[in-house]
């Protein structure tokens, strides 16, 4: 795996753009994901993941090779994600569209489904709460494993100043969940609002 | 925080959002990844193209707007030349006496040049081309380190 990615990398860096295509084929998923839990919606991912490949295959000769090449795919993601957050308000928009096809595969039963379905609703929703850049270092640290040096380096960001901010996204998901369990109704008209304005 | 009740308050607050989160890490550590739909490459290969077409198209129409700001230039040029020497029939000779002067000028110039050359010993100029040379190193390793700092922290 290693191997094939460090030959295709080589040989999308002499122009190959056939190699780069099955980087692109490699990485699909989890740049797509992190698109997908920042945005939201399946077809501002694919528009970001798309942009992200593309902005990367542009930015080719600058990557050092030193780096993973995965942890700068996706810090190309994040930030762009975060520029577009910046640009426009992020829409709520249903999730069932996309989710289900992907979790009708991983879930057996319909209760099941169902549940995965409003557990995924329930984390897309907390995490729409949070501010873009909080939100992507939540979504590197518990989708992708990262350490806290990666993350940090992805963001731009000192190793103390993103522990910090991980701390302030858990304590505010944590409130923001609390309020939800409290006042259920008031939270659902909250989004019903949100979604149609 | 000097009132007790705010402290216990304040403690109490912090425990709860602890076993919230306690609840919820468990739903975040379970999320799935979510996959696009099937057929991205392909997107991607046509946006890939399309982007490149685009890139090509603005390339060529700076091409043929830099030619022609170059041509209107030189039209513009010759015409007030032209038009020139319609009115001062002496310009002409005003023109190739001035570029004449300069040639001389230069001339000079590289005249002087050359028997300063000739005049410093050749040993001095080994010793000013190896300390030249020296600084000149210097300075791209220190412009290659600050170079390979900036892109780290990009």
């Amino acid at each position: 795996m290693q191997q094939d990615e460090r030959k295709w990398l080589d040989a999308s860096r002499q122009g190959d753009s056939q190699a780069f295509s099955r980087l692109v084929g490699m990485y699909a998923k989890p740049v797509y994901n992190l698109c997908y839990r920042m945005l939201g919606n399946p077809q501002d991912a694919e528009d970001a993941a798309q942009e992200t490949f593309l902005r990367a295959y542009r930015a080719l000769d600058r990557y050092d090779p030193q780096r993973k090449f995965a942890t700068w795919l996706l810090s190309i993601a994040a930030n762009y994600c975060i520029d577009q957050h910046r640009r426009v308000r992020p829409q709520l928009v249903s999730l069932e569209e996309t989710t289900q096809v992907e979790l009708r595969q991983s879930e057996p039963g319909p209760e099941r489904q169902t549940l995965a379905l409003e557990t995924h609703h329930e984390v897309q929703h907390l995490l729409s709460s949070l501010p873009a850049r909080d939100r992507a270092a939540v979504i590197l640290y518990y989708w992708y494993a990262y350490s806290y040096a990666e993350i940090a380096r992805a963001l731009s960001v000192s190793e103390s100043a993103l522990k910090a901010r991980l701390h302030r996204a858990r304590r505010s998901l944590a409130a923001t969940w609390r309020q939800e369990q409290m006042n259920p109704l008031s939270v659902q008209r909250s989004i019903y609002e949100k979604s149609i304005s | 925080m000097k009132n007790p009740s705010l402290k216990h308050l304040s403690n109490l607050e912090t425990r709860l959002l602890d076993q919230a989160w306690q609840k919820l890490e468990g739903e975040f550590r379970g999320a799935p990844m979510l996959a696009p739909e099937a057929g991205f490459v392909q997107r991607w290969e046509a946006r890939r193209q399309q982007a490149q077409q685009r890139q090509q198209r603005v390339r060529n129409n700076w091409l043929v707007a830099a030619n022609g700001f170059a041509i209107l230039l030189f039209l513009a040029v010759v015409t007030a030349l032209a038009w020139g020497l319609l009115v001062q029939p002496t310009l002409f000779t005003t023109i190739v006496g001035t570029i004449m002067a300069f040639a001389v000028f230069s001339l000079t110039i590289f005249q002087v040049a050359l028997s300063v050359l000739t005049e410093v010993p050749f040993a001095i100029w080994c010793l000013t081309f190896a300390i030249g040379a020296s600084l000149l190193s210097l300075w791209a390793d220190l412009f290659n380190q600050v170079h390979i700092e900036k892109g780290v922290n990009q």
